[in-house]
């Protein structure tokens, strides 16, 4: 079977284990290209020297919608939206822009103590709350994150949980593989993000900065950047800020509940190494995307001026050259280089923040999990970029 | 239940409207890529053709079955297996 055929990124049953096709691939070769046009990026050191290379850019995703919402205008069908939210994404904008706005969110970024003691009262407050049966996801992964976000935003939370699905449908533009109807559907929400946050930042008072959300406005003013560009930057927060923690939190539990062995064996000590070695082994954003704008020369393909690359993190965070017995669970090595935040100036910005949430989370909820039981099939969304799992199941004995 | 033949003819006529050509003038082993159709335009094809058959169509199946024969016959054995 030629390289290609092996990859099968929109089919459901790759989506749901994709690994072992990650393997023979990267086994035959460390970068293809896929019939798609783009170039398929698997090794561990191709990846990231593709992340660490200033020449490899991002943005091709805006483009690609800016283009989209060319042609949808012919047949008046309106991308407006999907376009500003995704041009605000932050992962997908260059330098010197990127690195002035990255500037401003660190400088104004909630500290780690602060973040410890939200997650922990938040994960308390969920755990307290639970029913006797119930969808792990969205009793807890989908809403804890939603919930710390909503926080450090000052977006109320009630508007946040009616928001929890159009987040998913909007980060899922970073991946290439969608059809029509997903498009339609993300434009739906699309308008209802930009709606509720237009609404939201109108009452949000730049002279008391309580709140993320009031910084930037403030920064915003005082730099005469565009306001409307504020909004969308809030609606990437939001998005970022839960959707890939949301799976992040998901694994976690699925995998100790899955080890009752390893549930038992749990420590706080261990919890850190536990979180890293789940992005390591589930990288939640499986695919990202650079594009070259000089020729270059990468695991000895030679790629051309405009060239797409698809790094596949899944695939390099599971290269055995570089992690010894990669498929396995093992809080004792090194997994602290895994690749699932990115790499260089792109470095995930909330990966402090989705690590504090999935340990507290997980401190609040080991002394309890044990009483827990998978009721059903675990059913997984249909999108690898950002592979998520719709549905866990459980019922709690006694 | 569809021939192949109305499929192929439905699919000469989205194709010829998303290039504004007339259908004749397609080439029925031309590659959708040498045609002129994009990774933009040929969502919009998908899109029309999920609407009008009542299909879910997997997007990369264009890329797989790069040519309006090979497409037609995909999406033939589609109908027949949904039916």
């Amino acid at each position: 079977m030629k390289t290609s055929e092996l990859w099968k990124p929109s089919n459901l049953d790759f989506i749901q284990n994709p690994y072992p096709s990650y393997h023979k691939i990267r086994e035959s070769t460390p970068i293809f290209k896929a019939t798609t046009g783009d170039y398929v990026v698997m090794s561990y050191d191709l990846v990231r020297q593709v992340l660490h290379d200033p020449s490899c850019l991002t943005g091709s995703r805006v483009e690609w919608v800016n283009k989209l919402q060319g042609y949808a205008s012919n047949r008046n069908i309106d991308f407006d939206a999907t376009s500003a939210i995704i041009s605000s994404m932050l992962i997908q904008i260059n330098p010197p822009d990127h690195t002035e706005l990255r500037s401003l969110l660190a400088k104004n970024w909630p500290t780690k103590d602060l973040l410890s003691a939200m997650a922990q009262q938040l994960s308390t407050d969920i755990a307290g709350k639970l029913p006797k049966q119930f969808n792990l996801v969205t009793a807890i992964a989908k809403k804890l994150p939603m919930q710390m976000i909503c926080h450090v935003l000052g977006f109320p939370s009630d508007q946040g949980e009616r928001h929890l699905n159009d987040g998913l449908r909007l980060v899922q533009l970073l991946g290439p593989y969608l059809s029509f109807r997903d498009l339609l559907q993300t434009q739906k929400a699309a308008e209802r993000l930009l709606d509720s946050f237009q609404n939201f930042y109108d009452t949000v008072d730049p002279n008391k900065p309580a709140n993320l959300s009031a910084k930037i406005k403030q920064a915003y003013r005082n730099n005469g950047r565009k306001q409307d560009e504020a909004v969308t930057l809030l609606i990437f927060l939001f998005i970022a800020g839960f959707e890939t923690t949301s799976t992040l939190l998901s694994q976690c539990l699925l995998l100790l509940l899955n080890n009752k062995a390893l549930l038992g064996k749990m420590d706080q000590p261990s919890l850190p190494a536990f979180v890293s070695e789940v992005l390591r082994l589930h990288s939640p954003v499986q695919i990202t995307g650079r594009k070259t704008s000089q020729e270059m020369v990468l695991g000895g393909v030679h790629l051309p001026v405009g060239s797409i690359l698809t790094l596949c993190v899944g695939a390099a965070n599971r290269d055995p050259k570089h992690f010894k017995n990669p498929d396995a669970l093992d809080i004792s090595r090194d997994s602290k280089q895994h690749l699932s935040f990115g790499y260089g100036i792109h470095h995930c910005l909330g990966s402090q923040m989705a690590q504090i949430e999935a340990i507290e989370m997980l401190k609040i909820m080991i002394p309890i999990l044990g009483q827990f039981n998978l009721t059903g099939p675990i059913k997984w969304e249909n999108k690898l970029t950002i592979r998520s799992v719709r549905e866990i199941n459980v019922t709690r004995n006694g | 239940m569809k021939h192949q033949d109305e499929v192929t003819s439905l699919v000469k006529t989205l194709i010829a409207k998303e290039l504004k050509v007339a259908p004749d003038s397609i080439g029925e082993d031309v590659s959708f890529h040498d045609l002129g159709l994009d990774s933009v335009n040929s969502l919009f094809l998908l899109g029309d053709l999920e609407q009008k058959l009542n299909l879910d169509i997997d997007p990369l199946s264009l890329y797989d079955n790069p040519t309006v024969s090979s497409f037609s016959n995909f999406i033939s054995t589609l109908i027949s297996e949904n039916i």
